[in-house]
This record gives structure tokens, C-alpha cells and sequence, in this order.
């Protein structure tokens, strides 16, 4: 990667800030809207802890909420959800941020929501609920459009959050369907729900409306208008709009909603001059719009012009930002806009998301170009664009977001491209999804790619030689000789150099050249610190402190752990790969110096850790159990040790040539053999019932843990007991308590 | 202590419960001083097996052996070991909870269309 691309990969400054401020920031009411007053009051007063606001689109949802935040006294976090945030960690992130700007939060809070995967419920969900559970003031979280988090990972984690929120605080939620939560809370009486009937107008709210946009109305035909358009308030304020426009078509409402709908907001746009109608129809596409980024995509300087017409003359612009220069349409309106483009120019649908790009791409904000690339049949300049991103996005925490672009471009897409199809593996590789890694390490194995790969890298073949190093399949000569070849083809600058070298260390651990390795370490640390790639730092360091250990050379070993701690602290790297080897040599260390408390603390770090090193990784899966195994003897944990051993010879068994860990592994087996430790030896939790106890925290019954991870209830519910039993509790309660005391659960 | 605690610590196998409350020691092994407590541990399965033990038994049973030290295939060992004498009834219905020790869904896999046949 080159340094232009890593720095495209944060967003410019001014733009992305912009679109979070909007996202964050209570929307402005539109004048004339209806007084909702005696609802918000009843909303406040309520004592219940969620308020759910479930009614269909154009009835004010948003509006209601954007009313109680101007009348209340307590502090408000706003958050507009929107389709990036159907990802758990990312809308932890989201309501993270909401929080921190609402004045309330440590600082350290949205950086503490990097994750993936399970850990998004065992790490950062925690984490967030801790610090609503400790507010020091009371506080109103409003979440708009809660219907766009679709994927149940997210609402196991909305469900946590909401049972933290303290008493006097509220969750404020508007919906389109009915949420999850809300049944339960509704049983224990702990809901005020609002529905589409308490919202919608009566005659006196529409003769507000019509005499907001001064049109004069007979209280018999307000009457009537309510009464077809069913108190609906988009309808009502289309109909005011129209009437304004030209008087007579008001009567002429009938119909279902929809279609009221959609007639009215043809009669509305069909009053509007052709170069406006064709504006509007076009800048549909954007999700977001601007006067500089729709002259870019309509390829004309008076695109600024009609912008500043439209957001004059209509109520259909939501103003994001106060200086008014950023806008986005309202959702039915853009709805109806993007029926009309499709309907009427489809064939211009694609350039004009090309252009998005184009214009996205050239303000710094790739991130964004690639959103409006995957509504593009250009394959091509997607994949490209991915694959420069893939390492910068990974490395910025946003796993998931790189997971989604994945999905979106289609498996059999990337398999035509052989530079995205090894990042498409190293995602599998680092989630443990071992059906897929074997099938995408084939492909990667069988195709061959004469261009520049893109994503910084020196060649494809280097590329692919760091990620068959990593996954050391075919033994450990193979290993060093891909490691060896992707550092020579890897220059100092290479983003990549840095991971070749680590690899190089640890396969020449694997041939027992302790010298070799130390200096590739040192220096895949050293590269890593110069090129900003963290993530590589903790692993080198420890690897480093290990062999120093050995030595005999505490002091040094110390300051070594001590710099890879404080890397993952600072950068939240716990959840990454290469962090995984600092915990055991921590707890080494603690040891020797005595301190069995941290020594143990450490120990629980790294044991939950471990589930993620799986046989993918056999090197790292190996050295950390082997490692942790032995601070388990020392600490007399037999039980402990010989369940690292199993896994040992799980990961054996799979990749059975390990060169010196085999030796490691025989020796350490004498060792346990030939210990006597006091007392019978007690079990921990298996690695199942790691993954199983951060569901414990939701309220998740057995059936649904058991759908969320795959195994069958009986199991759910035979772990579950074991959990209780070897954490000495006897209810759910006490055992997320007792996990999170002992460092299994929480940050 | 309530009677609701009471009957869940039983049912989950509460050792420093069963051995303060209900006189049951089981963290100990009397005869460790003939038998190395691995072995204790094993024949502690087998027995369970043989008086028709519920499932929770038969898992803890397993998992303690487990970290005396012993196999997995020690620990089906011994359901075979004892079979002839115990019967079929009982061996299988100890399997379950033998497994859930082990971390094996045996419901899951036996469910699974991908599962390679066994050697």
C-alpha cells in the first residue's frame, strides 16, 4: 500500500466529521410542524425505561423524537441509525459515540468498542452497559430508525444495553416494525409504547398544517382531508403542499396509504419545473447530497442552483449540518424519487453512482466511493478499490465493515481476482472459519496474478507466500521459505514487511534457530513501529520477552511486556491475532516477580483469547497453549494444563508438522506427567463454554444461544451447568459476575 | 440458604455444597494412596454409569477425570469397559453427558450433513 492509499482510507476530515455530526446531532424541526406536547410529556412522565415508537414511515416518528429532545432537561444522546449500523460492533461504536457526545462517557469508550465477533458481546458490550449502569446524570438515548439493525447479533446487544440503563433514564427508540425488546419489557411493565394511532392528526392538526403553509381551509374539507389520508401526517402536509400549488387538489385524496403516497408526491414534483423533476429523480441516488458532489454526478454547474431551489421552495430536505451546505432527502420521498429514476432513466442509474465515486474518491473518502461502487456493475474498479482498503480498514478496527463489502461484491467476483481473494482468506483465517480458509487458501493456491496487487504489497506472490506462512499447511520448510521470499520482496516501506518478518521469526522458532528468530522479531517490531502497523508490535515483543525469559533475562523481558501491553491498551488490539502471545509471557513474568494475582489475571486474558487461534494459525495456536500450559504447572493448575494440552493435540492433529513445538509439546507432556500436584485437579471451562458465557450477559434463553452458535439446546443448557458449576454459582446473575471478576468477561 | 438454591446447586453439582451440606466429600479420593487419582477419577465414571446416574453425573464425572489427566479415549474406555456388565440401556444413556464433558454436540454432529465418516 502506498502512502497515499492509507491516507485515503480516513475519510477527509471536514466531510466524514460532517456526516457523523448529522448522525449524532438531534435533526432541527421543520417549521410547521404539528405540536406533539401532550405525548412527549406522557412519554417523560412514563418511568419506563423504553419508550418505543413503532408507527410506518411519514407519521412523524422522527419529528416526535426531535420534539422531546427540545423539551428535555436530562442529557440527550441522539443517534440516526442507518444501514452501517446493522453490524453489533459498529452500532456499539454508534451508540458509544452518542453517549461520549452527549457529554457523558470516559474518553476512552468509542475506541474501547473495537472488536469482532463474539467478543463485540463478551468485551465491548459490557463495557458499554458498565458505564450506563454508572452515569453519573440521568439521560435520554433516542435512537431513530431502529428498524434498519436487522441481524439478531445486533439486537442481543441492544437488548444488554437497554437493561443497563439506570432508573430515570430512558431508551427512546422509533421503529417501523415492532422491536425485539420490546415484549419483555412490556411484560415487566417496563414499556411505553406510541403507536401510529396516537400519532396520527385530527382535523385540528391539519388545519395547523394548512395554516402553516397559508392555505386556507374550511374546517368541513380539513375534516375530510384527515379523514382520507387517516390522519397521516406526510399526506397532510403533501396535500397543503399541492393545495398551495394549485387549490382543488385536495379533495381528490383517496386511496391506501401508498398510493396516496405516491400521488401526491407526483403532483408535487410534476409542479416543479423539468430541470428540477430531473435533478430531484437524479440526486435520489446519493444517499447524502451536496451542491459540489450532485454537480459532479449530473455534470452540471447549476446542480448547486436547483439545490439551493429545491431546499427553498420544498419540504423534502433535511438539512445535515448548520451551515446547510450537506442535505438528505426524506426517506418515502427518496423512496418515490428512486422509483421514478428506475422507471424513467434507468439506463443512468450506474453513471451516476460512478460519478459518486469519482467525487467521493477525489475528496478522500474512499470508504464511501466503495458504497456507491457496489450499486455499479463495475466489478473491476470495486475489487481494485476493496483491495487497497482491505489491510487500512482491518488495521482502523472496521472488520466488520470490510466483511460487509465482502458479502456485497459476491464470492464468486473475488475468486476472478486473486489480490482480494487472499484478503477474502486472511478474514476466514482470522475468524477461524476453517471450511471456508481451506476453500479460499486452494483457490488462492491455484491462480496466478501478473499485475500489482494493490493492496501495498510488493506482488501477489509475496502477498500469498505471507498468507501460506501464516497458515503453515504444508510444514515448516515451505513456512520459512515463504517467509524468506515475501521479506525479500517486501521493501523497508512495504506496509507488509513487517508481517513477513514476524513470520520469518516464528518459522525460524519452528527450526529451533533461537538467534535468527530473535533478529527477525527486533526487526519486524522495529519496521512496524516506523510504518505504523501497531497490530504487529505486541506479538514481536512478546515472542521477544519469552526468549528472554528463558534466558534468564528478566529486566529486558519486562521492558519487552511492557511495550506490548501498552500497545494493545493504547490501540485496543486485544481482539487482534498478534496480541494474543503478550498474555501468557505476562503471566510469566508476573510469576517470577511473585504476583500470582495478575499472574492469574493475565491467565484469564489469555484463555479467552485463545479461542480465536485456531488451527488456521497452528503455530500461534500451539506456542500460546504450550506457553499458557506451562504458567499453568507452575501455578499448579493441573486441570488447566491438561486441558491446553488436549487442544494442543487438537491443532496436531490437523497440522502435524510443527518442527520444534513437537519437541516442546513431548517435553512439557513429561513435565505434567511427572508432576504431583496436591488435591484433584479442577476442570476450567472448556473452550465451548468460553464461547457459550457472553450470551449469559443477554436474556437469550437456551434455545436462541443455541441458534446463535449452531449446537443444539441440550448442549446449551449441559454447558451452561458446567459453567455454574466450575465458576462455584448457581444462577445467571452470579455468573457474569463472577466471569467478569475473574477477567473472562468485560474489558 | 433458601430450598431454591438448595435444588439448583444440586442440580448443577455444587462439590463444596454437596461436601458442607449433604455430607457428600467428593473433591477427595480416599484410596488416593492405592489409586492415583486419575484412575479414582475413571471409575468414578463408570460407576455412575452403572446406577443409571443422570446426565449432569455422568458430565462432571467426565470432566474431572479430564483434568486427572486422562484421555478421551480412556474415558469411552471405560463406558465399553463396563458395558457387558452394566448393559446396554445404561452405556448409552451415559454417552450424552460423556460428551457435553468433552465438548462434543453429539445432537449437533448427528444432525450435521457435512460430518466425514469416521475411521
Amino acid at each position: 500500500m502506498t502512502a497515499d492509499t492509507r491516507d485515503a482510507s480516513t475519510p477527509a476530515a471536514d466531510l466524514g466529521q460532517l456526516l457523523l455530526d448529522a448522525k449524532f446531532s438531534v435533526p432541527q424541526p421543520r417549521p410547521g410542524t404539528v405540536d406533539r406536547g401532550a405525548l412527549v410529556d406522557a412519554a417523560r412522565s412514563s418511568d419506563c425505561r423504553l419508550v418505543a415508537v413503532t408507527a410506518p414511515a411519514g407519521y412523524g416518528k422522527s419529528t416526535f423524537l426531535a420534539q422531546w429532545a427540545a423539551a428535555e432537561d436530562r442529557r440527550v444522546a441522539w443517534l440516526s441509525l442507518d444501514p452501517f449500523d446493522d453490524d453489533p460492533g459498529t452500532l456499539l461504536a454508534s451508540v458509544a459515540s452518542a453517549y461520549c457526545r452527549a457529554g457523558l462517557g470516559g474518553n476512552d469508550l468509542v475506541l474501547d468498542m473495537r472488536g469482532q465477533g463474539v467478543s463485540v458481546l463478551g468485551r465491548a458490550a459490557p463495557r458499554l452497559a458498565a458505564e450506563f449502569r454508572a452515569s453519573p446524570e440521568p439521560f435520554v438515548l433516542m435512537m431513530d430508525d431502529v428498524h434498519e439493525l436487522q441481524s439478531p447479533a445486533c439486537h442481543d446487544v441492544l437488548g444488554m444495553v437497554l437493561s443497563a440503563i439506570p432508573r430515570g433514564s430512558q431508551l427512546a427508540a422509533t421503529s417501523r416494525d415492532e422491536q425485539p425488546e420490546l415484549p419483555r419489557l412490556r411484560a415487566a411493565g417496563d414499556a411505553l409504547e406510541v403507536e401510529a394511532g396516537e400519532l396520527a392528526l385530527d382535523a385540528s392538526g391539519a388545519r395547523q398544517i394548512f395554516a402553516n403553509a397559508h392555505v386556507s381551509v374550511t374546517p368541513e374539507l380539513a375534516a375530510t382531508v384527515t379523514d382520507r389520508a387517516e390522519g397521516w401526517p406526510a399526506g397532510l402536509y403533501l396535500a397543503a403542499l399541492i393545495a398551495k400549488q394549485g387549490p382543488g387538489q385536495v379533495q381528490a385524496l383517496t386511496g391506501e396509504d401508498r398510493y396516496v403516497a405516491d400521488y401526491l408526491y407526483r403532483e408535487a414534483l410534476l409542479r416543479q419545473p423539468k430541470a428540477i423533476q430531473r435533478f430531484l429523480r437524479r440526486t435520489a441516488a446519493l444517499d447524502e447530497l451536496c451542491a459540489p458532489l450532485c454537480e459532479a454526478i449530473l455534470g452540471s454547474s447549476a446542480a448547486g442552483i436547483h439545490l439551493r431551489r429545491v431546499e427553498a421552495h420544498s419540504l423534502f430536505l433535511t438539512p445535515l449540518d448548520r451551515e446547510r451546505e450537506w442535505f438528505r432527502y426524506h426517506t418515502l420521498f427518496r423512496e418515490f424519487l428512486l422509483g421514478e429514476l428506475r422507471r424513467t432513466e434507468p439506463g443512468i442509474i450506474a453513471t451516476l453512482h460512478e460519478r459518486a465515486a469519482d467525487w467521493y474518491e477525489a475528496s478522500g473518502s474512499p470508504a464511501r466511493a466503495v458504497e456507491h461502487l457496489l450499486r455499479t456493475p463495475d466489478r473491476d474498479r470495486t475489487l481494485r478499490l476493496v483491495t487497497a482498503l482491505a489491510h487500512p480498514t482491518y488495521m482502523a478496527g472496521r472488520f466488520s465493515t470490510l466483511q460487509r463489502w465482502l458479502r456485497a461484491i459476491g464470492d464468486a467476483d473475488i475468486e476472478g481476482y486473486p489480490p482480494l481473494a487472499v484478503q477474502r482468506c486472511w478474514g476466514c483465517v482470522v475468524t477461524g472459519d476453517t471450511t471456508e480458509a481451506a476453500r479460499w487458501a486452494a483457490i488462492v493456491d491455484a491462480t496466478a496474478f501478473d499485475g500489482m496487487p494493490g493492496d501495498g504489497s510488493a506482488s501477489f506472490d509475496s502477498t500469498r507466500a505471507m498468507l501460506r506462512a501464516a497458515m503453515c499447511a504444508d510444514g515448516p520448510e515451505q513456512m520459512m521459505a515463504d517467509a524468506a521470499f515475501a521479506v525479500a520482496q517486501e521493501p523497508p516501506w512495504s506496509p507488509w514487511r513487517d508481517t513477513a518478518l514476524w513470520e520469518l521469526g516464528e518459522a525460524h522458532l519452528l527450526a529451533a534457530h533461537l538467534d535468527e528468530a530473535r533478529a527477525a522479531f527486533a526487526e519486524a517490531s522495529a519496521t512496524a513501529d516506523q510504518n505504523g502497523n501497531l497490530e504487529t508490535i505486541p506479538g514481536c515483543e512478546a515472542q521477544l520477552a519469552w526468549l528472554a525469559m528463558d534466558r534468564g533475562q528478566w529486566q529486558e523481558a519486562a521492558s519487552r511486556l511492557e511495550l506490548a501491553l501498552a500497545t494493545i491498551e493504547g490501540s485496543r488490539l486485544h481482539d487482534y491475532m498478534t496480541s494474543i502471545a503478550a498474555f501468557p509471557a505476562a503471566a510469566r513474568l508476573s510469576l517470577h516477580y511473585g504476583n500470582r494475582k495478575e499472574a492469574r489475571q493475565q491467565l484469564a486474558r489469555a484463555m479467552r483469547a485463545r479461542l480465536s487461534a485456531t488451527y488456521l494459525l497452528p503455530c500461534l495456536a500451539v506456542r500460546l497453549r504450550l506457553q499458557l500450559a506451562q504458567v499453568c504447572l507452575a501455578l499448579t493448575d493441573l486441570g488447566t494444563a491438561r486441558q491446553l494440552l488436549r487442544e494442543v493435540d487438537d491443532v496436531l492433529a490437523q497440522r502435524p508438522a510443527l518442527g520444534a513445538l513437537l519437541g516442546e509439546a513431548e517435553e512439557f507432556r513429561r513435565a505434567l506427567a511427572s508432576s504431583a500436584a496436591p488435591g484433584p485437579a479442577t476442570p476450567p471451562l472448556t473452550p465451548a463454554e468460553l464461547r457459550l458465557l457472553p450470551y449469559l450477559q443477554t436474556h437469550l434463553t437456551a434455545d436462541m444461544i443455541a441458534k446463535r452458535l449452531f449446537i443444539s439446546v441440550h448442549t446449551v443448557k449441559t454447558e451452561i451447568k458446567a459453567i455454574y458449576r466450575k465458576l462455584g454459582v448457581c444462577s445467571r446473575d452470579d455468573a457474569v459476575r463472577k466471569a467478569t471478576a475473574m477477567g473472562l468477561l468485560g474489558g | 440458604m433458601t430450598y431454591q438454591e438448595i435444588l439448583r446447586r444440586l442440580a448443577i453439582i455444587d462439590e463444596g455444597f454437596a461436601s458442607d451440606q449433604a455430607g457428600l466429600v467428593l473433591g477427595q479420593v480416599p484410596g488416593a494412596h492405592v489409586l492415583d487419582s486419575k484412575v479414582a477419577a475413571l471409575v468414578r465414571v463408570g460407576a455412575l454409569a452403572a446406577i443409571g446416574s443422570p446426565e449432569v453425573c455422568l458430565e462432571w464425572s467426565a470432566s474431572k477425570a479430564l483434568a486427572a489427566g486422562a484421555t478421551e479415549e480412556e474415558v469411552t474406555g471405560v463406558l465399553l469397559a463396563v458395558a457387558p456388565v452394566i448393559g446396554l440401556g445404561r452405556v448409552v444413556a451415559a454417552a450424552p453427558g460423556v460428551a457435553g464433558a468433552f465438548g462434543y454436540d453429539i445432537e449437533a454432529a448427528l444432525e450435521d450433513p457435512a460430518i466425514p465418516p469416521s475411521g
